[in-house]
C-alpha cells in the first residue's frame, strides 16, 4: 500500500531534495508540497495523506505542530519531523 | 560559380549573397527623419515593422541614391534594415572575382554575366553609421 | 568537477532560493539595529538564515553553510538575549554581503573558505571596527522611550512577507510576450485594411473584427502591466546604502521611504534605481550636516532623508529631500565659470541645474565617496534614457528636493499630437506642460522672440524651423498658431505649431540600436494606417531651440568623403570682389577649393556675407536650409554688423557660425571652417609654410 505524504517546507531547494528523495522509494508517493504552514493546512484539509513532513526547528512551524487545532481530527496524518 | 543577387545603384550594380536578403519592397512609402543623417532616408513600414532605410550610394561614399523605386530588406545583428535600389533586383551567377575594391563595406568585384557587381557585406557597410568615438 | 543534471538544477534553484533571502536578510538586519529586542523580528532574522543554511546542506555547499551556521548561532544568542551590539549587526550584515559575493563564485567552481574562514570569524567575534554611531534611537520627535519601544514615526514596520501566487518568469519571456501581442495588434490592423479593400466596408462595422481589436487592445495593457514592479523593490539598496554611508561619515541619519508599492516598468525602474542611490548620497554627503553642526543650527541631531514615491497621472513622481544645508548657489557659479561655463545672466532658479554638469562638486574636499560630483551627471544621463526629467529645489540652511519624473511605462506614451510643416508629431505629454490656442502675443526681449504664458515669459521657436522641415505651402501668421509649451529637464521652451491635434496614447518603438542616436527623436510608432508617427525627444529639441534655431543635424560622419579626403569645397558668397578674392585665397591657400556656384558642385561648406544687394545672405541661408539635400551643409555668416541682434537673426536663419568682418583675418576664418569641417586648423600644405 503506497504511503501518500504531504511535504512542507519553505525552501524551494529543500523542498526539491525532499520530493526526489521520498518518491524514490517505490511504495511512497508525494500528493502535494506546500511552501507555509498556512497552505499546508489547507492541502491536508483537502487531500487527507497519511503522512505529513514538517521542519519544527521553524517557530512559525511549531505553533502549527501536531498539536495545534488546525489538522483534520478525524483521521489525523502521522507526523515526520525533521531535525532543525 | 556562385549565386548572389545584382541591386542596381545609380549606374553601378552591387551584389549580396541571397540569403542576406529578407524580402524586396517596391515603392516603399518612406517618412523622412528630420535631422538625421544623409545615409539615413528614413522610415518605412514592412509588415508592421518599422525598419530604417538607409541610402546605400552615401553609404558607399558615392553620391545619395536619386530615386528609391526598390528597398531591399537586410538582416542586422541589430534588426532589419532596408537598403535603398534603384531598380528591381536581379538574381545572377558571379563568375570569377575582378579585383579588390576599397570602399568600405565592399569585398570585391565580381563578374557577373556583362556586368561587373561589387560584393556588399552589410554589417560594414552600416558600422558606417556609427564611426568610432563620434556620436 | 562535474556535475548532473539533476544538481544543476538543485543548484540552480538553490541561486535563485539565496538572492531572495540574502536580501531579505539585508533587510531584517536594518531593521535589528534599531529593534534589537523585537523578538518577532529575531525569529524572522533566524528563520531565514536557518533556511539558507539547510538549503546550502542540499547542494553540498559547505563553506556557505558554515557561513549560515555561525550566522545561526549569534542570532541564536540574541534571541536568549546577548545585546544587540552595532559591532554584532555589522557581522552579521558582513556575512549577507559575504554570501551575496560567495554563492555564484562557488557555483562556478571557485574556492571560498579563506573568505568563509574570516565572515565565521568576524561573527564569533565581531569588533567594533568604526566609531560607535550616535545611538540608536529611532526618530526625532517624540520623545525616545526605552529601546524596547516599536518605534514611532518615520520608521517603517518589519516587513511581512506576504502571501501571494506567483510564477518565476524570465524576464526576456515577458518582453517576447509583449513583442508578441504588438504584433498581433499590427495584424489585426492589417486584416482591417484587407476587409476595407476587398469588401469595402470599414472595419469598426464589422463586430468581429471590433471584438477582436477590443481583445488586443485588452491584452496589451495586460501584458504591460505585467511588466510593472514595486518602487520598493529598490528599497533595501537605499537602505543599505544610506546607512553604511551615514556610519562612515559620522552622521546620524534617518532614511524615510514612502510610496513602496507604486508601481513602474521595470526597465523604467532599472534606470531610476542608480540616480536614486546617487541622490541619496549625495543628500546624506553634501546636505545632511554633522551631528554638532545640526544642533548648533537649532535643528535635530538627526537629519532627515525622505524618498516618496508617487504616481501622478502616467508618471511616476520619486521625490528626494533632505532637511541639511541645501546647495551652495555662490560655489556652483564660482565652479561653473571656473569650468568655463559662466552662469551669468542666468536666474538662481535656472543656476541651480548646473550641479548635474559633470566635473562640478559643490563638496569642500573630494570625498572618497561622492566623488567629483560624477554622481549627478550620471542622474541625468539614466533620467535622460527614459525620457525621465529632474527639477531641483534648495534653501540655504533648510534643505533640498530633488522630484524626478519618469513615465510609467515607456511602452505606451501619451502622446499630444502636432501638426507642422504638414507633417505630424507625437509629443510626450508627460514633457507638454501646456497647449495654448492661436491668439497669444510676441515680444522681443533682448533680441529673442517669446511669448507670455499667464505669468511666465517663455522663449518660442517655429517647431517646423527647429526640426529643420520646410512648410509645405507658406506658413500661417505666427500668431494665429497654436503653441505647445514643454519642458524639457530643466528648462520650458514653447513652439508653434501648425495646429493641435489631440491626444493619443502611441506604442513607442525605439529607432533601433541601428541608427544613431538622434537627439530629436524618441522614437516612432506605427499608426492605425500604417503611416510612421515620429515622437520627438523635448530634451534635444529645447536644446536645439535655445543653442541657434534650426542648425545643423546632429554631427554624423561625412560619408561622402572616404578616409583620405580630397580637398573640402567652400562656396564663397560676397557681392564683394575685394572681399570675396580675400577669403578666397585665404581658402585655397589652405587647401580648400572656393567655388563660384553652388549648383556646379556640391560645397562642403558655404561662406556667406549677409548685406547684398542682389541677395540677402540670411535668405540664402534660410534657402540652404529648407533643402532636404542640404541640411547637412554647414553655413557661416560674415558681416559687418556685430549687433547681438543680428547674430541672433543669422542663427535663427540656420547659420552655424557668425563671423564679424572687422575681424576676417586668417586664422579666425580658417578656425571656423576648419571646426565646422571637422578638419584640423592646418592648411593642406602642412605646417611649415
Amino acid at each position: 500500500m503506497t504511503v501518500r505524504v504531504v511535504v512542507v517546507e519553505d525552501s524551494p531547494v529543500q523542498l526539491a531534495h525532499l520530493v526526489d528523495v521520498l518518491e524514490a522509494e517505490r511504495d511512497i508517493a508525494v500528493i502535494g508540497q506546500a511552501g507555509d504552514p498556512v497552505e499546508a493546512v489547507a492541502l491536508v484539509q483537502r487531500l487527507r495523506p497519511d503522512v505529513v513532513t514538517m521542519d519544527l526547528g521553524l517557530p512559525a512551524m511549531a505553533a502549527l505542530g501536531p498539536s495545534s487545532r488546525s489538522w483534520p481530527a478525524s483521521r489525523p496524518p502521522s507526523w515526520c519531523c525533521r531535525p532543525g | 560559380m556562385t549565386r548572389a543577387i545584382l541591386l542596381p545603384v545609380g549606374r553601378d550594380w552591387y551584389a549580396l549573397p541571397p540569403v542576406a536578403l529578407q524580402e524586396v519592397v517596391a515603392g516603399p512609402v518612406v517618412t523622412d527623419v528630420p535631422t538625421a543623417p544623409a545615409t539615413v532616408r528614413g522610415l518605412f513600414n514592412v509588415r508592421g515593422q518599422i525598419v530604417p532605410l538607409l541610402d546605400t550610394g552615401a553609404l558607399l561614399g558615392l553620391e545619395p541614391t536619386a530615386a528609391c523605386p526598390f528597398a531591399v530588406v537586410v538582416q542586422t545583428a541589430h534588426g532589419p534594415a532596408g537598403l535603398a535600389v534603384t531598380g528591381m533586383p536581379e538574381p545572377a551567377e558571379l563568375a570569377w572575382l575582378v579585383g579588390p575594391t576599397r570602399a568600405r563595406g565592399t569585398v570585391g568585384a565580381y563578374a557577373a554575366g556583362e556586368r561587373v557587381a561589387v560584393m556588399l557585406d552589410p554589417l560594414a557597410l552600416m558600422a558606417q553609421l556609427h564611426p568610432p568615438g563620434g556620436r | 568537477m562535474e556535475v548532473t543534471g539533476q544538481e544543476a538544477r538543485f543548484r540552480a534553484m538553490f541561486a535563485e532560493e539565496a538572492e531572495g533571502r540574502l536580501a531579505t536578510l539585508g533587510e531584517l538586519l536594518l531593521e535589528l539595529e534599531r529593534n534589537g529586542e523585537d523578538q518577532e523580528l529575531l525569529s524572522s532574522v533566524f528563520r531565514e538564515a536557518h533556511t539558507l543554511k539547510g538549503a546550502a546542506a542540499v547542494v553540498g555547499l559547505a563553506d556557505v553553510l558554515r557561513v549560515a551556521h555561525a550566522m545561526e548561532e549569534v542570532l541564536e544568542g540574541l534571541r536568549r538575549g546577548d545585546p544587540a551590539t552595532p559591532a554584532a549587526v555589522d557581522a552579521l550584515l558582513g556575512a549577507v554581503d559575504g554570501m551575496r559575493e560567495m554563492v555564484p563564485a562557488v557555483l562556478a567552481g571557485e574556492d571560498r573558505t579563506g573568505h568563509a574562514d574570516r565572515l565565521v570569524a568576524a561573527l564569533h567575534d565581531p569588533t567594533p571596527a568604526l566609531e560607535p554611531p550616535p545611538d540608536p534611537e529611532p526618530a526625532p520627535g517624540p520623545p525616545p522611550g526605552p529601546a524596547s519601544a516599536p518605534a514611532p514615526g518615520p520608521a517603517q514596520p518589519a516587513p511581512r512577507r506576504e502571501r501571494r501566487e506567483t510564477v518565476r518568469l524570465r524576464v526576456e519571456r515577458l518582453d517576447e510576450l509583449v513583442r508578441l501581442v504588438g504584433e498581433a495588434s499590427a495584424a489585426a490592423l492589417r486584416v482591417g485594411r484587407v476587409v476595407t479593400d476587398q469588401l469595402g466596408v470599414e472595419p469598426a462595422g464589422v463586430p468581429e473584427l471590433h471584438d477582436l481589436s477590443r481583445i488586443l487592445e485588452s491584452l496589451q495593457e495586460r501584458t504591460l502591466q505585467a511588466r510593472m514592479v514595486p518602487f520598493g523593490t529598490i528599497a533595501e539598496p537605499l537602505r543599505r546604502t544610506a546607512r553604511d554611508l551615514a556610519r562612515s561619515l559620522g552622521k546620524a541619519v534617518e532614511l524615510e521611504l514612502r510610496g513602496q508599492e507604486t508601481e513602474l516598468d521595470r526597465g523604467v525602474l532599472e534606470q531610476v534605481a542608480d540616480p536614486m542611490l546617487h541622490l541619496v548620497r549625495n543628500a546624506i554627503d553634501h546636505g545632511i550636516e554633522l551631528p554638532e553642526a545640526r544642533l548648533a543650527a537649532g535643528k535635530p541631531r538627526y537629519g532627515t532623508v525622505r524618498v516618496h514615491a508617487a504616481q501622478l497621472g502616467s508618471e511616476v513622481v520619486v521625490t528626494v529631500a533632505d532637511d541639511g544645508q541645501g546647495i551652495d548657489l555662490a560655489r556652483v557659479r564660482q565652479q561653473a565659470g571656473e569650468a568655463g561655463d559662466a552662469l551669468d545672466g542666468v536666474g538662481d532658479d535656472e543656476a541651480i541645474y548646473a550641479i548635474f554638469r559633470s566635473g562640478l562638486s559643490t563638496a569642500a574636499t573630494v570625498s572618497e565617496v561622492s566623488g567629483r560630483g560624477v554622481g549627478l551627471d550620471v542622474v541625468r544621463a539614466s533620467l535622460a534614457s527614459v525620457r525621465g526629467r529632474v527639477e531641483v529645489h534648495s534653501e540655504p540652511g533648510t534643505g533640498s528636493e530633488f522630484r524626478l519624473s519618469v513615465p510609467i511605462t515607456l511602452a505606451v506614451l501619451p502622446c499630444l499630437l502636432v501638426e507642422a510643416a504638414g507633417r505630424r508629431f507625437g509629443v510626450p505629454m508627460h514633457s507638454v506642460v501646456s497647449a495654448e490656442a492661436a491668439g497669444w502675443s510676441e515680444d522681443h526681449v533682448e533680441g529673442q522672440v517669446v511669448i507670455r504664458v499667464r505669468d511666465t515669459i517663455l522663449p518660442v521657436s517655429d517647431l517646423a524651423a527647429t526640426l529643420g522641415v520646410t512648410a509645405g505651402q507658406g506658413g500661417a501668421p505666427a500668431s494665429d498658431s497654436p503653441a505647445v509649451v514643454v519642458a524639457s529637464m530643466t528648462r520650458r521652451h514653447a513652439f508653434r505649431v501648425d495646429a493641435l491635434l489631440g491626444q493619443r496614447n502611441v506604442v513607442v518603438k525605439d529607432l533601433g540600436r541601428l541608427l544613431p542616436r538622434l537627439a530629436l527623436l524618441a522614437g516612432a510608432s506605427l499608426e492605425p494606417d500604417g503611416s510612421i508617427l515620429l515622437v520627438l525627444d523635448v530634451s534635444g529639441l529645447v536644446d536645439r531651440a535655445r543653442s541657434g534655431g534650426a542648425g545643423r543635424p546632429a554631427p554624423s560622419p561625412t560619408p561622402a568623403v572616404p578616409a583620405p579626403a580630397g580637398p573640402a569645397s567652400v562656396l564663397v558668397v560676397d557681392d564683394t570682389a575685394v572681399v570675396r578674392e580675400l577669403e578666397r585665397s585665404i581658402l585655397e591657400e589652405a587647401g580648400y577649393r572656393a567655388l563660384a556656384a553652388l549648383a556646379d558642385t556640391p560645397a562642403d561648406l558655404v561662406v556667406t556675407d549677409v548685406e547684398m544687394p542682389n541677395c540677402d545672405g540670411l535668405e540664402l541661408t534660410r534657402a540652404i536650409r529648407g533643402q532636404p539635400a542640404l541640411t547637412g551643409l554647414p553655413v557661416v555668416v560674415a558681416t559687418s554688423r556685430f549687433s547681438d541682434a543680428d547674430r541672433r537673426l543669422a542663427m535663427d536663419a540656420g547659420a552655424d557660425a557668425y563671423l564679424v568682418k572687422g575681424d576676417l583675418d586668417r586664422r579666425t576664418l580658417l578656425e571656423v571652417v576648419g571646426r565646422l569641417l571637422g578638419r584640423a586648423v592646418q592648411p593642406a600644405g602642412g605646417a611649415g609654410r
